[in-house]
């Protein structure tokens, strides 16, 4: 019998990055770049539990706008020949490397490795992904959250309340589209909580969410049970608290277990490592290396020193830091039950694209903790956070606090001297929009086709991404541009509105650019 | 976002100047966006470059208060055409005579709508900026502000007030009250009263919201205000952080150098230090390093069992350590559970920003 329960957390993001007005996008290539290495990886892993017979719970989130790139042909198609050719390179590699053994054999497993994600990619799931994760759903294996629209940074848009609930309803009504079911739970972009955020999710039917440690620790009265219980806010919705140990163990670039010498390093892709005229044809058009994918060496040390990647020590590794991780919660959940009047609950929310992406190993590692899990290992037993309230429908009573799992834990990542400009924009658009859409919207299809673009502009002007990119000092420009481009198109289409002078070619290329949630708006 | 955030961490891993590199070869100026490469048959189609200019919106005059955290507020504003003529009729009167200023107004709760603040204090800006950070080293609960001017007799004209801010918390609450709710899908929500261990009962159920917030306290504004323009470098705020005690850290399987076996690092220091990952350098290391509980390379799992639950044992003592009596009451030795206050031990093994694998490093 167990003695408490884990809730893994997987939350799936990327930001609406499609650029059919250009041959080669690098930003595209995060998209590329995460399908290749995280959401097929994750798939397999789920599809071989339930071949397995292995009994499972777990949480995903899939923001919006990833869900609209999964979905989209243009991107889908993108992405085959995309995986079609490092088919094709991996074919060179194994030529190139023939006499290299430390290295040959890992260009034969690279290729065997895309063309089983080709194939899964192309013929196992026709290309939609989405589809996929929603078989899990309905199996009972997954939980899947909700989330804000364009995964927006909804505290800092709360003096607008109309914006927070457009991300919300939007976000909400798109993921139930997509799922065929609406969600219990809701991901907040960045955990971004404060109280008039709490009210708006309550409104919205939702039940429950996952708050960074301080938001529950730091409620109003003081929880009695830690992180290791929810809240009920006042207004009835559920707050779950992140506990930090298990965040740390795998998020700490000090201790987390990606850091593990026998890993594969990320940064040593070929792509930096060979000769730009053999890499050419599966780089950037311009000549820009990009990665691959294909990583010939392992972490091996805190120098730039690195050894050959031995597939065989990573996968014993994974298992290894499996149990040492169950052994933790297990030692974590005995000491809890001891102090507590009910099971312990661990919450365990990760960035999906940690594992795969920053860390290889990382979806052979969930693989092997959730079958230890199963097997009895750890008396701890997995459950999605639904499950957990069935149970436990007694909660205390406490104000969450405003909180982020953010650099320092609050707004200062999307809110400081780089990025600052971008919020009296945000709100003077936010308040056109409510003019646009009072009720007194202009009659006819070409004004609705206009407002419903507007709609979609200020959704994409809205993504935290963009002032989180221009706080890191990364991808700035790219960042910038994608800010002002949704806005000036927003305001542009919303004077046409107003002024009944709407530019039909126009909105077709912005319609036709910018076509997230063209199934919902 | 852990696909910007590699790329920030770029910076600091060499890749950087790989990417740099490649670019010189190209001979091509470094850009960090698919700027380039327009589909010429796109772009005959009709797409365009963009001005990027950001122009619309309303035409009044606005006042918005953001915080940053719990020690750093963040006011911007906008002013109409037509007040800017009023406040440009002003300036030229008075002169200096006249200051801009931003009024903040310790509401002590979110519905606030009077000046009868408790209390208030003034921050003074430059109009022209546009926007204003403001450091609280001691602040209340909510505020609200008014941007306005204070004219030479002392009174305050104002052009607009913003919208009440709760200030986020730099701690745990020492308010200790426990109320339950049940909900259920089947039922209205009910409040219970606990019932001791395990067992909480249902009691008539008042549906309306049951927490208060507390009414902040009133402070001494003064020096404990420092204000920063928008346009000026942020420095590191001043924040009491909890320290980040290591003693609740996970034990973990240690790292590897070339050729070694798998081998567990335990640490039962003196101090309830968090483990890392090390790197012992040769024998000498290795050996200062047994100073400290360490098992052997390649221990059997057994040994490796023992001193891990031996580091537990320790350290669910440490936890029980940390927690404060409860108060307002005596602690009888027959209560030793109520010692554990969970919420502390959460936040002293709580550090921030551990949202990926890069943002911490």
């Amino acid at each position: 019998m167990s003695k408490g329960y884990l809730a893994f957390v997987f939350h799936a993001h990327l930001p609406f990055v499609r650029h059919p007005e250009h041959q080669d996008s690098l930003e595209e290539n995060w998209f590329y770049e995460a399908l290749t290495e995280v959401y097929l990886p994750w798939l397999l892993v789920l599809e071989s539990l339930v071949e397995d017979g292995v009994d499972f719970r777990l949480t995903f989130s899939f923001t919006p706008t990833l869900l609209s790139m999964l979905l989209d042909p243009f991107l889908q198609s993108r992405y085959l020949r995309r995986i079609e050719r490092l088919v094709e390179l991996a074919e060179k590699e194994i030529e190139r490397t023939v006499q290299q053994p430390e290295f040959h054999g890992l260009a034969q497993l690279y290729h065997r490795r895309f063309l089983d994600l080709r194939d899964a990619f192309a013929y196992r799931y026709d290309r939609n992904l989405v589809e996929g994760f929603r078989r899990f759903q309905e199996l009972g294996k997954i939980e899947l959250l909700g989330s804000a629209a364009t995964h927006a940074y909804l505290p800092l848009l709360s003096v607008n309340p109309s914006a927070v609930r457009a991300q919300v309803q939007t976000g909400i009504a798109y993921g139930e589209q997509v799922f065929g079911r609406r969600p219990e739970g809701f991901w907040l972009p960045e955990c971004g909580y404060c109280p008039e955020v709490g009210r708006m999710l309550s409104d919205e039917g939702i039940r429950f969410t996952i708050l960074e440690s301080h938001g529950v620790t730091r409620a109003e009265p003081r929880p009695k049970q830690g992180v290791y219980a929810p809240i009920y806010s006042p207004s009835r919705l559920v707050a779950f608290g992140r506990d930090p140990e298990s965040s740390r163990q795998v998020w700490s670039s000090v201790e987390g277990y990606p850091g593990d010498y026998d890993y594969r390093e990320f940064y040593r892709d070929i792509a930096y490592d060979l000769d730009i005229d053999y890499l050419r044809p599966y780089i950037h058009r311009d000549g820009i290396r990009l990665d691959t994918g294909i990583k010939y060496y392992r972490v091996t040390g805190k120098t730039n020193h690195k050894e050959p990647y031995v597939p065989q020590r990573a996968e014993n590794k994974a298992e290894i830091h499996a149990g040492n991780f169950i052994f933790n919660r297990q030692k974590q959940v005995e000491y809890l039950a001891s102090v507590m009047d009910r099971k312990p609950l661990i919450v365990a929310p990760y960035d999906a694209e940690l594992f795969g992406h920053w860390w290889y190993e990382g979806p052979a590692w969930a693989n092997h903790v959730v079958r230890k899990l199963a097997s009895g290992e750890g008396a701890l037993r997995l459950v999605t956070l639904s499950e957990y309230l069935e149970e436990y429908p007694i909660n205390q009573v406490a104000a969450p606090a405003i909180s982020s799992w953010g650099y320092e834990g609050f707004n200062d990542v999307w809110l400081n001297g780089s990025n600052d400009w971008i919020y009296p924009h945000l709100h003077r658009a936010a308040r056109l929009m409510e003019k646009l859409s009072d009720g007194h919207s202009r009659p006819g299809r070409l004004a609705e086709r206009a407002l419903a673009q507007a709609k979609r502009e200020l959704f994409l002007a809205q993504a935290s991404d963009w002032a989180f990119m221009i706080n890191s000092g990364a991808m700035t420009e790219y960042a910038t541009r994608r800010t002002k481009r949704h806005l000036s198109r927003f305001f542009r289409l919303g004077e046409q509105i107003q002024n009944n002078t709407i530019d039909e070619n126009r909105l077709r290329d912005w319609e036709v650019q910018d076509n997230i949630f063209s199934s919902l708006l | 976002m852990v696909f910007a955030e590699g790329l920030a961490a770029q910076k600091h891993s060499g890749r950087e100047a790989i990417v740099e590199k490649s670019r010189q070869e190209l001979k091509q100026p470094p850009q960090d966006s698919a700027s380039h490469q327009v589909n010429p048959d796109e772009a005959e189609s009709g797409w365009e470059r963009e001005t990027e200019e950001i122009q619309g919106g309303d035409e009044e005059t606005k006042v918005v208060l953001l915080p940053v955290n719990p020690h750093l507020v963040y006011v911007y504003w906008e002013i109409s055409a037509r007040d800017l003529e009023d406040v440009s009729r002003v300036f030229s009167r008075l002169g200096p005579r006249a200051r801009p200023l931003l009024r903040f107004y310790d509401t002590a709760q979110a519905n606030f709508d009077s000046l009868n603040s408790g209390s208030w204090f003034e921050v003074a800006i430059a109009l022209g900026a546009g926007k204003w950070y403001v450091r609280l080293e001691n602040p209340a609960s909510f505020y609200c502000v008014d941007l306005g001017l204070r004219l030479a007799d002392g009174s305050f004209h104002r052009l607009a007030r913003s919208n009440p801010t709760e200030m986020p918390k730099t701690g745990p609450s020492d308010k200790l009250e426990e109320r339950y709710l049940l909900v259920d899908g089947n039922h209205s929500p009910a409040e219970v009263v606990a019932a001791g261990e395990g067992r909480s009962e249902p009691r008539s159920a008042p549906s309306h919201d049951v927490t208060q917030v507390p009414r902040g306290r009133s402070h001494e504004f003064g020096e404990a205000l420092r204000t920063v323009p928008a346009s000026a470098e942020l420095q590191g705020r001043e924040a009491d952080w909890p320290e980040h005690s290591g003693a609740s850290g996970p034990v973990l399987a240690s790292a590897e150098q070339p050729g070694e076996e798998v081998e567990l690092a335990v640490d039962l220091g003196d101090s309830p230090s968090r483990l890392q990952y090390h790197e012992p350098e040769g024998d000498g290391e290795l050996d200062r390093e047994l100073g400290r509980v360490r098992p052997s390379r390649a221990a059997p799992a057994g040994e490796m069992e023992r001193q891990i639950a031996e580091f537990y044992q320790q350290r669910s003592w440490e936890w029980v350590w940390w927690a404060p009596r409860a108060q307002g009451r005596e602690e009888s030795p027959a209560e030793p559970k109520l010692r554990a206050d969970l919420t502390e031990l959460s936040e002293r093994s709580f550090c921030t920003g551990l949202s990926s694998w890069q943002k911490s490093s």
